[in-house]
């Protein structure tokens, strides 16, 4: 059986650390589903729309600015790389009802494994989910590809929280 | 040649005098190790486990009331597991001790040196530091809350970068619910 995600009701919500500072957002899920057997998660995926990232801390001219910045191959590269994409390669349920989930991410075109723990209700999904975006060659002013970057740095994990609606 | 003169004595009081002020405003805030707790969590597919790791030494550079520095040393030998108990608490150790894991035979310490800090407008720290576990360095970030006479933060740390293996899917397939994630949490309190 197949639980279609609704992408409209659903959220995603990203934050970014630096040294000097933070800025959070959101993205449009695209769309996704779960593959559900004897009532179990046993698979899913789930596409991004990265033209629809979205900066929430920021007005005017300064939200443009930083949402142009994160589209550009100096992040992202949205106009190469429109979507990105996670699919399910494992899970299983922890004893405090949460599910264990192993995926493979693929940013930018490069695919790594990413693990999360999902929590699991009648009709929506939740989860926090950490990602190094140094792995996806998502480089700028990473301490990662540049040195004495000092302040400027800017953390290589982002946060992402998800909640997802059943259609 | 005479205003070059005045102007490079003047330069030399101005470097003396700074090199005076910064001398008696650089303070090291010594780490009291045995009040200050480090506790990890590690996940996995199916579960969790929680534990503890010693610090050996370590201390902060505060520079006019500004943190600007420091440098800590992890004794890798400590790992302590604590949601365990008996034969399968020795066992996890044992294992987090090996070679798959951590290998703290070879590997005895662990280092982070802080590299870059700056205040953030709700007054908690931005800090860049370099990491080294098992030989293998590399750069971190995290925020670090300051006060009076304690700092505290929580760290994620990709094991995976520093050939931290057992179970990784960066490095095997297949592993299905045998995963162990790459992050693992560090909840740090120091107390000066």
């Amino acid at each position: 059986m197949e639980k279609q995600i609704n992408a409209q009701a659903s959220n995603v919500a990203w934050k970014g650390k630096k040294v000097l500072g933070s800025h959070e957002g959101t993205i449009d899920l695209k769309d996704g589903k779960f593959h559900i057997e004897n009532d179990q998660i046993v698979g899913g995926e789930f596409v991004m729309d990265m033209t629809s990232i979205t900066v929430t801390d920021l007005k005017g001219e300064d939200k443009a600015g930083l949402e142009g910045h994160l589209n550009s191959d100096d992040f992202f590269g949205v106009a190469n790389y429109p979507a990105s994409k996670l699919v399910i390669t494992s899970v299983a349920k922890k004893d405090d009802g949460t599910y264990g989930v192993v995926g493979d991410l693929t940013i930018k075109d490069q695919t790594h494994p990413v693990t999360f723990d999902l929590d699991w209700n009648d009709n929506t999904a939740t989860t926090k989910l950490t990602i190094d975006r140094s792995k996806y060659n998502v480089r700028y002013n990473s301490g990662s590809f540049f040195s004495g970057l000092g302040d400027q740095t800017i953390y290589d994990n982002f946060d992402l929280n998800i909640e997802l609606k059943f259609k | 040649m005479k205003k070059n003169v005045l102007n490079v004595a003047l330069a030399a009081v101005i470097v003396l005098t700074t090199v005076a002020f910064t001398a008696n405003s650089v303070e090291i805030k010594e780490i009291d190790v045995k009040n200050s707790e480090v506790n990890w969590r590690g996940e996995k597919v199916t579960g969790f486990h929680t534990g503890t790791v010693e610090l050996e030494e370590g201390h902060f550079i505060v520079e006019d009331g500004e943190l600007k520095g420091g440098e800590f040393t992890m004794d890798m030998k400590s790992i302590n597991v604590t949601d365990l108990e008996g034969e399968n608490k020795g066992k996890l150790e044992g294992h987090l001790k090996s070679d798959d894991f951590f290998g703290v035979e070879t590997y005895s310490t662990a280092k982070l040196v802080i590299t870059s800090a700056a205040k953030k407008n709700d007054g908690t720290y931005g800090v860049v530091a370099d990491l080294t576990i098992k030989e293998d360095t590399h750069p971190v970030t995290f925020d670090l809350e300051w006060n009076e006479n304690s700092a505290s933060t929580e760290l994620s740390i990709d094991r995976s970068k520093f050939n931290v293996r057992y179970g990784s899917g960066s490095f095997f397939d297949d592993l299905g619910d045998k995963t162990i994630y790459d992050n693992f949490d560090l909840m740090v309190n120091l107390k000066f």
